[in-house]
């Protein structure tokens, strides 16, 4: 499974000072997760580095920045079939699922369906390009 | 252990990190969730811990088990 995207929940004025902030960014807003997303390509590791900026207290990482401040996330990973991968961890002890969502990122490839899990303190993100069935 | 007991001590002993013993006073009266005391990063955090010690799954995705995070008295009776 490789390594997709790293989710960095921070403040906007924040950017700046990350090492890996990108220089070319695609900025959107995801109205249904209440955050702000600017994404940036880091072409050496062929990675994608996703800053999450929360938008109101409805957001889903305001809690998370409030309690650990500017921090890594989300480590995502892209599968081919996210019900299979969903399949597999739904009922693993250790693994809680949070949510699943489609959403349009057109810098990923357009609409992809995600999905989260919480594992040892740390959100893991599989997301896929959606398929119609 | 008897899985209750085994349960209690889990929700205790995250509580008392959390917030120091001060928590359990009047804490069968406490809305955890309302009351501040447990937000969403300490439930997934919580919900983790108890599937790791029990092997037991929670699903929080339900809404009967997320409501059980509120009260005290159903939290330890969760699994």
């Amino acid at each position: 499974m490789k390594i997709h995207h790293i989710g960095i929940a921070t403040s906007e004025k924040n950017i700046k000072n990350y090492f890996f902030r990108p220089n070319k960014r695609f900025t959107y807003i995801d109205k249904n997760q209440n955050n702000k997303l600017i994404i940036g390509y880091n072409k050496d590791n062929n990675l994608w580095i996703e800053f999450i900026i929360p938008l109101n207290k409805k957001s889903t990482v305001y809690n998370f920045l409030n309690k650990h401040g500017s921090s890594i996330h989300h480590i995502a990973y892209y599968v081919k079939d996210l019900k299979a991968v969903k399949k597999k961890y739904l009922n693993r002890a250790g693994y809680i699922f949070v949510d699943s969502f489609q959403i349009n990122l057109p810098c990923f490839g357009g609409q992809m369906e995600t999905m989260f899990f919480y594992n040892k303190n740390i959100f893991i993100e599989f997301l896929s390009k959606y398929k119609k069935e | 252990m008897h899985s209750k007991n085994k349960l209690k001590k889990i929700v205790d002993n995250f509580l008392i990190k959390k917030e120091g013993k001060k928590v359990f006073k009047n804490i069968t009266k406490k809305k955890l969730v309302s009351d501040g005391i447990l937000d969403s990063l300490d439930i997934f955090t919580l919900a983790t811990i108890i599937e790791n010690k029990t092997k037991k799954k929670i699903k929080i995705t339900d809404n009967k088990v997320f409501k059980k995070f509120e009260k005290y008295k159903e939290l330890i009776k969760l699994v």
